[in-house]
């Protein structure tokens, strides 16, 4: 088994560790304090598309915060670790030692074999680009500032007093509530849906790695199944929210945009679709082209000549990932 | 890199550049200049219901007085690129082990008895004249969109400043066809009447994700998997918070913005994957997975190549792209 003695690896760590609890600062400071303001948009005293009822506390909803997220984050763990222990162990009972990574040896007692790296990488990636999103949509919800479709039922604004007695009487004033101002600052960040945003990411990249990684023989639809069930679900959870009245339309399209450019972004650029021997390749194919006269490509004659050119086309492929 | 396999004799080089690249970028600037600063093309006029809600948010001032002004966007969005294809292709061209493989890829160009075009020089035009162009396309786009939709931004009745107590406004969903009623500023109105799709967020988006595609396929940073994505991700971030702030300003609907990102999008993965072939040199374009790999499951499926005659058809054909560019 190949070993890769990697003192840079372990400094990079620390590296990576910086980047992610940047991130994860970052997500925290807009989650939980009021660091940035929610800019405050103004609106019609009579406006229809704000007067829905107010469908209660988000704990009361058919999708409860921490269901959701408890599942945003535990599924797609529970599914790599097992996926990934799967194709180890397959690995292992077949031989098949080509297609493996290298076990890297950190300092003089540490060996981290393939399996624990491809289910760091794969899980280390998720989870920042679950936080990633988490900012996305943060933000967008700050700087928009769009009013729920419940606003003006928490917002109670006293209309004889504001003078709506025209229809379009426009109130562009924070003192215009009357309700509580913490229900009212939720009802002004929508766009875009959160739980549209963050159940469409972790069902994309699940969807992603088991099309990528698991290959079931014989059976056509199981993975299938599999795939546009999660889908389904991240789909109706979306949903969910404007049929309870606390997201338009276009929030929680906005949301399911958002959560899936961030998975493929990060699936198809950063992770290379689960495939994991790249980093392999471009050492071997790295001294060969040092070696190799150079060329020109184009003029291949021989098939000898043709190899070297597809090595090329590796290295240049490799190099990239 | 001396003289050697590695150079190209051509003479077709650079009248090609200038007779067709050249005409054709000052083609689309022309168009783009027309779009922008005459009125040769006329808005479509759209009606609209004297008491419609959605177009009666208050007026938030000029261009100039928004929170990202015409001015800095634009210098943003066409130097951030620009600069990054910079400091990125002359660190590659610096850096010995990219060196080899950037000469390895890009031939140099011999053009008559003096002249030589270096891959650096090559690849550097090569990129940022594709930008360039993306750029005015996307804005020929939006401007051809605003045109023909004629669609009204939410502060339209606010500037047009109808007569509510006349006849045509008593009724409540009276739909208003002709523009004569407006009583306000003609200028200001003319602006009102463009904003599907959104022009700022397309600009940004597609200059957001020309540099993300251009440092995820080019820059290599061995063992650290988080430095790019959040280099990218912020980059995107910012073009995301751009097209979002025109909302929060009223100058945009929500659809003009999702309107304006995807059009971005749509033309900056168009340039970047079969126009500069995801910034590889020339040779690297069709970027085919490694045939003996039994794992490479690759998204999309490339067509492989198998025999000699074949490979030498398709590169015959990557060598006369070449002269072109």
């Amino acid at each position: 088994m190949p070993l890769l003695p990697a003192a840079l690896t372990s400094s990079m760590l620390y590296f990576q560790m910086v980047i992610m609890a940047g991130t994860v600062m970052l997500a925290y400071y807009f989650e939980y304090t009021d660091t940035f303001t929610v800019n405050v948009q103004g609106f019609f005293c009579h406006d229809s598309a704000y007067r829905k009822p107010y469908p209660g506390p988000e704990d009361s909803s058919a999708v409860p915060p921490v269901l959701l997220y408890s599942l945003a984050a535990g599924v797609p763990v529970l599914v790599i670790i097992v996926g990934e222990t799967a194709v180890f162990c397959l690995q292992l009972a077949t031989r098949d030692f080509e297609n493996q990574e290298k076990t890297i040896l950190t300092g003089d007692c540490c060996y981290i074999n393939p399996l624990v790296r491809r289910t760091v990488r794969f899980l280390g990636i998720y989870t920042f680009g679950l936080f990633a999103t988490d900012i996305f949509v943060n933000a967008g919800q700050v700087v928009t500032g769009n009013l729920a479709p419940h606003f003006l039922a928490l917002c109670k604004p006293n209309y004889t007093a504001l003078g709506c007695q025209q229809y379009t009487q426009f109130i562009s004033g924070e003192e215009a509530c009357t309700g509580n101002p913490d229900l009212i600052m939720r009802a002004r960040k929508t766009f875009p849906s959160k739980e549209a945003a963050l159940s469409v990411y972790a069902a994309m990249y699940l969807t992603m790695y088991i099309t990528n990684t698991i290959k079931a023989k014989g059976t056509r639809l199981a993975k299938p199944v599999l795939c546009l069930g999660l889908m389904c679900l991240a789909f109706l959870t979306g949903l969910n929210r404007v049929a309870e009245y606390r997201n338009h339309w276009s929030d929680v399209i906005a949301g399911f945009l958002v959560g899936i450019s961030i998975a493929v972004f990060l699936v198809v650029c950063v992770v290379n679709n689960f495939k994991g021997r790249q980093a392999e390749n471009e050492h071997i194919h790295m001294d060969n082209l040092a070696q190799m006269p150079m060329i020109s490509i184009p003029r291949v004659e021989s098939p000898l000549e043709k190899v070297t050119s597809v090595q090329n086309h590796i290295t240049a492929f490799a190099e990239v990932t | 890199m001396a003289v050697g396999n590695n150079t190209q004799r051509s003479y077709s080089i650079i009248p090609c550049f200038i007779f067709v690249e050249l005409v054709i970028m000052a083609g689309t600037v022309l168009l783009a200049y027309y779009f922008e600063c005459t009125d040769t093309f006329q808005v479509h006029i759209q009606g609209f219901f004297c008491q419609d809600g959605d177009l009666m948010k208050p007026y938030p001032g000029t261009e100039e007085e928004s929170f990202i002004t015409p001015l800095v966007l634009y210098c943003v969005l066409a130097a951030t690129p620009t600069a990054i294809i910079f400091i990125g292709e002359i660190s590659m061209y610096f850096i010995k082990s990219t060196r080899e493989s950037l000469i390895a890829q890009e031939k140099t160009i011999l053009t008559g008895e003096c002249c030589y075009l270096n891959p650096l020089l090559r690849r550097i035009i090569r990129f940022t004249g594709v930008f360039a162009f993306g750029l005015f396309a996307t804005d020929i786009f939006v401007n051809a969109g605003q045109v023909v939709t004629g669609h009204l931004t939410p502060y339209f009745l606010t500037v047009c400043k109808p007569n509510y107590t006349s006849a045509d406004c008593q009724a409540h969903h009276q739909f208003i066809n002709n523009g004569n009623i407006c009583t306000g500023d003609l200028e200001v109105i003319e602006k009102a009447r463009r904003s599907f799709p959104s022009k700022h967020a397309a600009l940004s988006i597609y200059s957001a994700l020309y540099a993300t595609m251009y440092i995820t396929s080019t820059i290599k940073t061995k063992s650290s998997r988080l430095a790019k994505p959040v280099l990218c991700l912020g980059t995107l971030c910012t073009a995301f918070l751009t097209g979002l702030n025109r909302v929060s300003e009223y100058r945009n609907h929500c659809s003009d913005v999702i309107a304006g990102f995807i059009l971005g999008t749509a033309v900056a993965l168009f340039l970047g994957m079969c126009v500069v072939h995801n910034f590889k040199g020339t040779q690297g374009s069709p970027s085919k997975p490694k045939p003996e790999d039994p794992r490479g499951v690759p998204l999309m499926a490339f067509p492989r190549i198998e025999s000699p005659l074949e490979t030498l058809s398709a590169q015959n054909h990557s060598a006369s792209m070449t002269e072109v560019t």
